[in-house]
């Protein structure tokens, strides 16, 4: 209920003027059919919130009732390996050109 | 499902960097020859030298920029534009991997983690150093000095710092976000203790521009600061909540599933140990206000707190 309230009254307060900044900040390719990035590597929230979820949730899927609490970790372990595969092994870096 | 700016805070003015010009990029002197190169998320620099250009990481992001930042600067001045040297400030694809844009025959130095590092990871748009180091390296090249050192792991475990003690300058990635939060985990640090103690050994030394990796300005002394009194925050707020939080309802409410009682009261200690820093620093830095940021970085700390530095509960009589 908190959070509700208050992510309410962030959004009010949102001034127009920061949105730009926060746009370049966020940017990079849309978001494709799956409903993830692929291939821009930005630190940023968009990227890895979706792909986390899209990498964890087959993988939850897969191994319910054959691991237990393979709900409860299974998308925070998920976060850190997706973060090894780009920072460490580079994969889906783009040089821009 | 993705966020808006409008879900958040107004970023504070003195969290933006300058303009970018048409080609998506910002160059800026840091002091005389020593420049840095941003598109406004991600930082290089690089030192004209009357022998040619050293660059400090390169970017993805930045890219071709790079090579055009210093055309434009070498243009303007008259000197040359071949970049010789190539630093590695650590091994990561995001600050390194725009290194084969400088082909073969630049002299690529670094830690000899990054080395290591590298090799592991096989990847050929970040080719090896050939020049490596374990503690100190002194970079002589056309008239200018450049200090490489490693003070133990932090971010990663090969994160230098690098001093031009002739430019009033520090370059040291990923650790202090000027006038932002660190993201997820403390900016994705391997390390708590040794990132937590970073800062300090970065003021260590004498400068007054740092080049942290990040973002569109360059960072201050304050701007350290400021960081460091963030992180003191929510190693103080996280010590309270784990004394403060029972976490006996948790493992009841999760029954045999241990795992779910575990997350249910490490998640609360979590929720309580960053609520107030959230509150105290919305407004002051950007992005205090995405919760992820601060919740995992909270966690990250938490758990360091408990894991590195003991004790990890109490001790069965």
């Amino acid at each position: 209920m908190a959070s509700t309230n208050r992510r309410s009254f962030l959004a009010r307060s949102a001034a127009l003027a920061a949105i730009p900044a926060v746009a370049t900040l966020a940017g990079g390719p849309a978001v494709n059919a799956q409903g993830f990035y692929v291939g821009q590597v930005e630190k940023n929230l968009y990227w890895v919130t979706d792909a986390t979820y899209h990498a964890s949730a087959p993988v939850i899927k897969k191994y319910l009732g054959v691991l237990a609490a393979a709900d409860v970790y299974t998308a925070s372990t998920a976060f850190v390996i997706l973060e090894s595969i780009r920072l460490d092994l580079g994969v889906g870096s783009q040089v821009h050109a | 499902m993705t966020s808006s700016a409008a879900d958040y805070a107004p970023i504070p003015r003195s969290a933006f960097g300058p303009a970018l010009n048409d080609q998506g990029y910002f160059v800026g002197r840091v002091e005389r020859n020593l420049y840095y190169v941003t598109d406004g998320v991600y930082q290089a620099a690089f030192l004209t030298t009357a022998d040619g250009v050293i660059m400090f990481d390169a970017p993805p992001s930045i890219g071709g920029n790079l090579q055009r930042a210093v055309d434009e600067i070498a243009a303007a001045n008259g000197v040359s534009n071949t970049v010789t040297h190539l630093v590695y400030s650590h091994h990561h694809a995001d600050h390194g991997s725009a290194s084969s844009l400088f082909g073969t025959d630049v002299v690529r130095i670094g830690h000899e983690d990054t080395r290591r590092l590298l090799q592991r990871d096989g990847d050929p748009s970040r080719p090896l150093p050939e020049v490596t180091f374990a503690d100190r390296y002194t970079l002589q090249v056309g008239g200018e000095r450049v200090e490489l050192a490693w003070h133990g792991p932090n971010h990663t475990p090969d994160n230098i710092y690098i001093h031009f003690p002739d430019h009033d300058a520090l370059m040291f990635i990923d650790v202090v976000n000027a006038g932002w939060v660190p993201i997820y985990n403390l900016n994705l640090s391997e390390d708590v203790i040794g990132y937590m103690g970073a800062p300090a050994i970065a003021l260590d030394y004498p400068w007054t521009h740092l080049i942290s990796g990040h973002l569109g300005r360059l960072a201050t002394r304050d701007d350290v600061a400021v960081h460091q009194q963030y992180i003191a925050d929510i190693e103080a707020s996280s010590r309270d909540a784990l004394a403060s939080v029972d976490p006996v309802p948790y493992y009841v409410a999760g029954g045999a599933n241990f795992w779910a009682g575990v997350k249910g009261h490490l998640d609360a200690v979590t929720e309580r140990a960053a609520a107030p820093v959230i509150a105290k620093y919305t407004g002051v830095l950007a992005a205090a206000d995405i919760e992820a940021f601060t919740m995992t970085t909270t966690f990250q700390i938490m758990q360091s707190l408990r894991l590195d530095r003991g004790p990890s509960g109490p001790v069965h009589p």
